[in-house]
């Protein structure tokens, strides 16, 4: 019926229409002269004008070209009729090049991704990139090549663990994100911006997705978590003349020892002179047999029963891939030849390269490449025996000691005695004022632990790679020695040998977010602690009196799993299994509780942490109920983020955690109420004068660009005495975010200024709580 | 707007055969399909990706594109308008209201006339918004891209008196809803 009542009569009559007037639209909408007819017509004009005069974005400049060129591009990959245009390059990846060329390779792979003709990709350069120590209170910056759409970037933005920052743009090309509460201590942040929102104004993008991956300081006094505890204990083998332990990157125990070995009460064969004299590669030893020292040492495997897989033999390494030994043979003129052998395998061990020192260094770049010390330079060395000399610029002390980071970034060595960390893609130097001994890299490479002096007491420090200020991180008790440092796999830990007079070496393990140290085992004569590949195993020597040492395995607990994709961070996944039981004891909310205590060692996908309404968690402060206390008391904030229908908004949970039993223990939970986060500009000073005249003058200080179209009378109000007062002189100073009310001639009443949406920011943000500021009425007389 | 009949034929033709002449076609339709997502969506970030969206979508159908007399531009529209339905209902609609545009202020006029001037604007956006969606497609595409009733019959796989029924509809829907407002003094232009 109601069809009926509204069809139109475009069948019934036609008219010729105006003279600017669609005619199928006059048409449709007219009826006849005096009725509902010219109603609908000034509507269509109405809805025509609304349509062209309202908003229609216009494309970024390089927009158009830039989708010309995608398609085009894609247009030739899918051509029946042209093969495709890619450009080609040759890259001679001689069996030579190793990590020398690979900061060239980096370089070159830029160059290698096709690009739009004319089109620029977005690249960012960020104050806090990579940078593992980053205050906690510091503001981040990111420093884009061209000039961005800002909403876009900014919508698109995540930094993960959350983060409520403050996006602000000094420029098209800069972009400052103010954190509203300080970044919580020794945690790893990434920021990210998908490619498809950085873009540029150009209609750039970046290649891929931006990724900036930094770290926070670690801070003492809050305990963010705990060392390691043993578990078990094990007798792996004895040896006589045990000189050092290492594990292959698959798990194999290696033992480097010039006498005999007895591995679980059985003896291992004797062997002695040369390496003539090595027993068969890959072959097993016999069991119950004497292994006489060579002049270097054999190098076993300390499998069941263990393998002798090299003899005459001086710092044994793995390959990346487990299958090779590289290790030097010393030589009568007192230099050290480069020997690999399979491990496991039949063959002969290579010999590769030789020394001048000797008992020179060597680390594998990868599977099928080494790089040596000999003559005070570095030299890199293929499978086949190609050697060239690499990275000039290192200068390497008498010794011959170098140690590279595991990113192949950085290398360590002490040059006429001082402790330097090159970098070896810019080739800048920096030294590392006292260290002593040799110190240990972090698993990622960003970080090197060292043992330093202070005040008379040892203690460990940390260094960034790129030279930043150390931090400290422990103070060993006046009179105790630490030495042999060992980072964790998984970069939570330190393992280190601490030596205390009338009591002996002893391990102990430092936990890197909070300085917080125990010692392993009160077992003493330990040494050479060395992590198993999988993190939760900690190998040591103990020395007797007679000489022997023991090769003990201790299984710890606590400790996180090794990153396997060697992230800036090491994280622990959680087993579906613990989630499941934690789920059950403490429920999703206490679950970001622990999470957040154990922030740097744990990390479960935030949909298994929150509850369905919440979107992520940060833990605002983490801290023992009482002094050495393992129950802690954390203040989280779980965060829904805004949506189109709600603004942000976030809860305040306070929840003590017991860490002493098997596993986190929830003993309190207590919630405050859902708070609406503030959004838009803030106000962050205001002021008022009066002149000598009566005019008042506000001057509020905002913390953002204001949109200036939303800057008026609709957004800035002034009342005296409950009056709305008029006139008011209202300016923007877009240089100094300062607004400027002005109200001429009050009356002595109280004044109350409000401000309040639609006053917005540049982005469109408009305040969400109204701001007032009021003053009282002036006294008479 | 639209390439002669037989030339746009050819040009398709031989972008079938070559997609590299697809360049032509995008070169010939890109302000007007940019323009009308622009004009729905009101956000440059999202028009921007809608479009391109549109123009691949476009570029890996055309082995299957049929001329059948209409013009190019309206299977560009079609596939523009299924777009940006499909961006409606995956995401929630008001995250892309008026207030979020990045446009361009004038400086020119006053603060105070520039917010009521917009405020009016977004208030018959926001009428049109609240139409359902088949009138407020056929509206767009007649009031914002004056296209021939045909042509968006073609569209939106309707009859032109299905067309013609949809924005009578829309347009005196619109106009209730706009009496109604300022009846109630809800509209901005009053403010």
């Amino acid at each position: 019926m109601e069809i009926v009542a509204e069809f139109p009569n475009w069948l019934r009559r036609r008219t010729t229409p105006p003279e600017g007037v669609d005619p199928e639209l006059w048409e449709i909408l007219e009826l006849d002269p005096s009725g509902k007819e010219q109603h609908l017509m000034a509507t269509a004009d109405e809805i025509h004008a609304a349509v062209r005069s309202g908003p229609r974005p216009q494309p970024d400049p390089g927009y158009r070209a830039h989708l010309r060129a995608s398609l085009m591009e894609e247009a030739r990959l899918h051509s029946p009729s042209r093969p495709p245009r890619r450009r080609r390059f040759g890259l001679a990846l001689g069996t030579g090049m190793g990590i020398a060329g690979l900061a060239m390779l980096s370089l070159v792979l830029v160059s290698v991704v096709v690009l739009p003709p004319g089109a620029r990709s977005v690249t960012v350069r960020a104050s806090v990139q990579g940078n593992p120590r980053v205050p906690v209170a510091q503001a981040i910056q990111l420093s884009f090549n061209l000039p961005m759409v800002e909403t876009s970037v900014v919508h698109g933005l995540k930094i993960d663990p959350a983060v409520s920052f403050q996006a602000r743009w000094p420029d098209p090309k800069t972009l400052v994100l103010a954190p509203r509460h300080d970044l919580v201590p020794n945690v790893s942040y990434v920021v990210s911006i998908p490619r498809y929102a950085a873009k540029a104004q150009s209609g750039a993008t970046p290649l891929s997705n931006i990724v900036i991956p930094f770290g926070t300081v670690p801070t003492s006094s809050t305990a963010l978590g705990y060392p390691p505890s043993l578990v078990a204990i094990d007798r792996v083998a004895a040896a006589t003349g045990a000189e050092s332990l290492s594990y292959a990157p698959d798990g194999e125990l290696l033992l480097l020892a010039t006498g005999p070995v007895v591995a679980q009460g059985t003896q291992l064969p004797d062997t002695t002179g040369s390496s003539a004299a090595t027993p068969p590669v890959g072959t097993p030893s016999t069991a119950g047999a004497l292994t006489a020292a060579p002049p270097g040492g054999v190098i076993y495997a300390l499998t069941s029963p263990p393998v002798a897989l090299a003899g005459n033999a001086l710092g044994p390494v793995a390959s990346p891939d487990s299958q090779n030994l590289a290790y030097w043979a010393p030589t009568t003129s007192g230099t050290a030849t480069l020997e690999v052998a399979p491990i496991g395998g039949q063959g002969q061990p290579l010999s590769l390269a030789s020394s001048s020192y000797p008992s020179p260094q060597a680390a594998w770049i990868n599977d099928s490449a080494l790089l040596y010390s000999s003559e005070g330079h570095l030299f890199e060395v293929n499978l086949d025996g190609q050697t060239l000399s690499v990275f000039p610029f290192v200068k390497l002390g008498a010794s011959g000691y170098f140690s590279i980071s595991p990113n192949g970034q950085s290398l360590f060595s002490a040059p006429a005695g001082v402790p330097t960390v090159y970098n070896l893609s810019s080739g800048s130097s920096q030294p590392v004022p006292g260290l002593q001994g040799i110190p240990t890299w972090s698993p990622v490479g960003d970080i090197l632990a060292y043992v330093a002096e202070q005040d008379g007491h040892q203690v460990i420090d940390l260094t960034a790679a790129s030279g930043a200020q150390p931090q400290q991180l422990l103070v060993a008790p006046a009179g105790v020695g630490l030495s042999q440092l060992g980072y964790s796999p998984g970069g939570s830990d330190i393992a280190y040998v601490a030596d205390t007079p009338g009591t002996g070496s002893q391990v102990g393990a430092v936990d890197v977010a909070t300085g917080t140290s125990a010692l392993l085992s009160t077992r003493t004569g330990m040494s050479q602690p060395v992590w198993a590949p999988f993190g939760s195993e900690l190998s040591a020597l103990e020395s007797s009196p007679s000489g022997a040492s023991d090769i003990l395995s201790m299984q710890l607990s606590n400790l996180p799993q090794a990153s396997s994709a060697g992230g800036l961070a090491a994280s622990a996944i959680a087993t579906a299994s613990q989630l499941a039981q934690l789920q059950v004891t403490a429920g999703p909310t206490a679950l970001a509780a622990i999470a957040g205590l154990l922030a740097p060692n744990l990390s479960i996908p935030s949909s298994q942490l929150l509850p369905g309404a919440f979107d992520r968690f940060y833990a605002v402060s983490s801290a023992p109920t009482s002094a050495g206390s393992e129950t802690y008391q954390v203040d989280l904030e779980l965060v829904q983020d805004a949506t189109a229908n709600s603004p942000a908004a976030y809860l305040q949970e306070q929840v003590t955690v017991a860490l002493g039993g098997a596993s986190p223990l929830i003993s309190a939970l207590s919630q405050g109420q859902l708070t609406t986060l503030p959004s838009g500009p803030l106000v962050l000073n205001a002021t008022t004068s009066t002149s000598a005249s009566g005019a008042t003058t506000f001057l509020l200080q905002f913390d953002s660009d204001l949109d200036p179209v939303t800057i008026g009378p609709q957004s800035i109000t002034l009342t005296d005495g409950g009056q709305a007062v008029g006139n008011l002189q209202i300016s923007y100073q877009t240089s100094t975010r300062q607004l400027t009310v002005t109200a001429v001639h009050l009356p002595p009443g109280p004044l109350v200024l409000t401000v309040s949406a639609p006053l917005a920011d540049v982005n469109h943000n408009a305040i969400s709580v109204p701001y007032q500021l009021s003053l009282p009425a002036v006294p008479i007389g | 707007m639209s390439l002669p009949s037989d030339h746009e034929e050819a040009l398709i033709a031989r972008a079938k055969e070559d997609p590299e002449y697809f360049g032509e076609l995008y070169d010939q339709y890109f302000p007007q399909i940019y323009r009308y997502v622009a004009s729905r969506v009101r956000s440059q970030p999202l028009a921007e990706d809608i479009t391109s969206e549109v123009f691949f979508k476009a570029l890996r159908a055309l082995p299957r594109y049929q001329h059948s007399g209409h013009p190019f531009s309206a299977w560009l529209y079609q596939i523009a308008v299924n777009a940006i339905t499909d961006h409606y209902r995956s995401r929630r609609r008001a995250e892309d209201s008026l207030d979020e545009v990045p446009e361009p202020v004038d400086p020119t006029p006053a603060v105070e006339d520039e917010v009521a001037r917009r405020m009016g604007v977004q208030a018959i956006w926001d009428l049109i918004d609240a139409l359902p969606e088949q009138q407020r497609i056929a509206m767009g595409l007649k009031y914002g891209e004056d296209l021939k009733l045909a042509q968006i019959g073609v569209i939106m796989g309707k009859t032109e008196g299905a067309v013609k029924l949809l924005i009578f509809r829309g347009t005196a829907s619109l106009r209730q809803r706009l009496l109604t407002s300022r009846a109630d003094g809800t509209d901005g232009n009053r403010g």
